[in-house]
């Protein structure tokens, strides 16, 4: 990393912004937290909770101070930066990739057996953060990201007693939302939001297996799976199910989140489960009376059990001052205290230690189906930033424009950045 | 003795930029006390090294690699240029930043010229619109985005509920979410924040004209429009030049207006060369990529501004 430092001027402005790296101790565990909100709040009880149980380690808990919405830039600039820090908190595989490959992370084989870590996760949440053979991470939050949530009294008004499970099904609801006064989906797809509809739909049409092989680059953005799958996001958009594009194009999910949970004027919107905490805390609505969610439709009955999940895990630096330390508060994080605390701020774990007792109906409902679905990692964030950004921008064009022949060209030009960014 | 250095190196060489201490360093022909000089400018001279020089010619340098930040550097040679070049969304970039710089450029210095104008008419009774309308080029990019973005909102935004209001529903339009619009929108809150400037610099330019002269043309029967068109509009040009330079340059370089109210979108609508610069950069982190482009932006600004700065410099010997 010695080449990195002072060799930008990114470099000297982010040291200037951080205002000086952390200087680590044998008996200080610093960690880079780049969450924001509950989530945020969520560490800082972990780490106050290690303390206490470690009172010889100091906890500190350090920000990035760049980065929009994107915390990967914060991440990267950090790192850039010559920024020191023992444990980072990731969700992006791709990230985590180009981290190992780069040689900035130490592999966890060896504190995954003195912990034993796999009684509290399970082979395929390893196999997550497996890359050559090795362990690089461990998960400690999963979430749901094929859940369509929606208000109870708002589709109990519309005559709708129980969400379709089946795509027609699903489409045919939109006529009795919209004659109740309601918008039947609301999609924001200023930014981002836009591709949580997409991939879901992708699951549901091509099973998890050929969205692998597109993560990886092994089947192509023109084959007639993704073709598909708009056409199938097409049907839904002739259902009427959403407001003009342009709308949908200045709107974000918060939006989505406030006219479909707080003001009750759309029906449906689809979200992680994060949205779980916004409901309860910022509405204060009661989950699972006031609001519910059901898993993304069945297109093809053959991937019924696909779901899209996302994860957040926590990795150690190569250059990690107290690599034992970090050990200890991963482990922590995977204990029942930990996973306690995780429960409290209404997230669910993956980790087996985890009293599902103590989860509100509607994570508790979620937390079960990340045990018996088809899961697979949230596709965006698999994608390197640059083609999750071409990925972005066609799923807007589409929007606007859902013909053949656009769908054609956005599918060709997605294909071409990864031609680029894969070579 | 530095003053009358100035004038003597001036003649000597008339029809170079340079004058005075830079003339008579680059001809090697320094005087005695010239290290007063050299020591006066060192501090400033020292942090334009640190802050500017050195930033710039590393950004130049790393325009050669391929480089994501977190890999080690491989040379690029001209890969990055040649890409950038031929990139489809680079030439949007470009169109972009070409409607963004001179709608802005052109409407702000409009605005605020005729505002300068209609003042030097005036003065007392339009101080408070001219403070009012110089305030908002006080208001920081943010906070005035964050205001547009309440007025361009498409359901419960200002502008589409006064529509709404006066029976103009039909032309009510979510402004930020419409490609074809978005980029007016956004021009329309910068141009808000910036007309106080070409207000200010054309209404001193207006002040500078002699009261005598005015008063003269009143006495031989001018009429105000004349007084306008043949005296305060040509006399305030050197203002009205200020003000182009500046907002110019300024709308170059925005980027905050454009994050805040359509961050480069819808469909790359709104993304101008410093935003494009900065998704590179920051978001793909694409470093010798972005830096290309940024290389490509200042000589687009040092284009711009380097015609102008020389005539400032010539008109101040």
């Amino acid at each position: 990393m010695k080449f990195m430092v002072g060799t930008s001027a990114l470099a000297l402005v982010a040291s200037a912004v951080f205002g000086g790296a952390a200087q680590a101790t044998d008996q200080e565990l610093v960690i880079f937290n780049w969450l924001g909100g509950s989530e945020r709040e969520m560490i800082v009880k972990l780490e106050e909770g290690f303390e206490a149980k470690y009172p010889e380690i100091d906890v500190k808990d350090i920000n990035p101070a760049a980065g929009g919405d994107d915390a990967r830039g914060g991440i990267r600039t950090a790192l850039l930066a010559g920024e020191k820090f023992d444990i980072l908190i990731n969700t992006w595989p791709s990230l985590e990739k180009e981290m190992v490959d780069n040689g900035l992370l130490q592999p966890l084989d060896g504190a995954w057996e003195q912990y034993g870590w796999s009684s509290a996760l399970s082979d395929s949440w390893r196999n997550l953060s497996n890359h050559d053979g090795k362990t690089y991470g461990a998960y400690f939050i999963a979430g749901n990201r094929s859940g369509l949530w929606h208000r109870t009294d708002t589709l109990k008004g519309a005559g709708i007693e129980s969400v379709p499970t089946e795509w027609d099904g699903f489409l045919a609801s939109f006529g009795s939302l919209s004659e109740s006064g309601k918008l039947p989906v609301f999609i924001g797809a200023r930014s981002w939001a836009q591709t949580e509809w997409f991939e879901n739909a992708l699951l549901k049409t091509a099973g998890t297996d050929f969205a692998g092989k597109l993560a990886r680059h092994e089947a192509k953005w023109t084959d007639e799976p993704v073709k598909a799958t708009f056409r199938n996001m097409r049907d839904m958009l002739q259902a009427n199910c959403c407001a003009d594009a342009e709308t949908m194009l200045s709107t974000h999910w918060t939006d989505a989140a406030d006219a479909v949970l707080k003001d009750g004027k759309a029906g449906y919107m689809l979200i992680g489960t994060w949205v779980n905490s916004r409901a309860s805390n910022e509405y204060a609505l009661t989950p699972g009376d006031d609001y519910d969610f059901v898993q993304f439709p069945t297109i093809d009955p053959a991937h019924a059990d696909a779901m899209s999940v996302d994860g957040k895990n926590l990795v150690v630096m190569e250059n990690a001052a107290n690599p034992e330390a970090a050990e200890k508060f991963i482990d922590y994080v995977l204990s029942p205290e930990g996973s306690a605390i995780i429960a409290q701020y209404g997230q669910a774990t993956p980790s087996a230690h985890s009293d599902l007792s103590g989860y509100d109906p509607v994570v508790a409902k979620y937390a079960a189906l990340l045990q018996s679905s088809d899961v697979f990692f949230v596709l965006d964030d698999l994608l390197p930033a640059e083609l999750s950004g071409e990925f972005r921008v066609s799923l807007q064009k589409f929007l606007k424009d859902p013909s053949d022949a656009n769908i054609d060209a956005i599918t060709q030009a997605i294909e071409a950045k990864a031609n680029e960014v894969y070579r | 003795m530095l003053h009358g250095s100035h004038s003597s190196s001036s003649r000597q060489t008339p029809a170079s930029p340079f004058s005075g201490l830079a003339a008579r360093l680059l001809s090697g022909k320094l005087r005695k006390y010239d290290w007063v000089a050299f020591a006066l400018l060192a501090p400033t001279l020292f942090f334009f090294a640190v802050g500017v020089l050195y930033p710039l010619l590393d950004t130049f340098r790393v325009s050669f690699l391929d480089w994501t930040g977190l890999s080690r550097p491989k040379p690029a040679g001209l890969e990055n240029y040649i890409k950038l070049f031929a990139d489809p969304n680079f030439h949007n970039a470009l169109r972009v930043t070409l409607t963004w710089t001179l709608s802005c450029t052109f409407i702000s210095v409009a605005i605020g010229w005729s505002f300068a104008l209609m003042s030097g008419l005036a003065p007392k009774a339009t101080a408070p619109f001219r403070i009012v309308i110089f305030a908002a080029y006080g208001i920081s990019e943010t906070a005035s985005g964050l205001m547009w973005l309440g007025i361009l909102q498409p359901e419960f935004g200002l502008l589409n509920g006064v529509l709404r209001a006066v029976g103009l529903e039909n032309w009510t339009n979510p402004w930020l979410g419409d490609p074809d619009t978005a980029l007016w929108g956004v021009i329309a809150a910068y141009v808000w924040t910036q007309a106080g400037l070409p207000l200010l610099t054309c209404f001193a330019a207006i002040q500078a004209i002699p009261r005598s002269q005015i008063e003269a043309a009143y006495v031989d029967g001018a009429t105000n429009w004349q007084i306008l068109r043949y005296i305060m509009m040509p006399l305030s040009l050197p203002g009205v030049s200020i003000a182009i330079f500046i907002n110019l340059l300024n709308s170059l370089k925005a980027f905050d207006m454009i994050q805040i109210l359509t961050a480069g979108g819808p469909i790359r609508a709104t993304e101008t060369v410093g935003y494009f610069m900065y998704q590179e950069t920051v978001v793909y982190f694409k470093q010798g990529y972005g830096a290309a482009s940024t290389i490509v932006l200042l000589l687009a600004i040092m284009v711009c501004s380097l015609p102008l700065i020389l005539k400032r410099s010539s008109e101040a010997r």
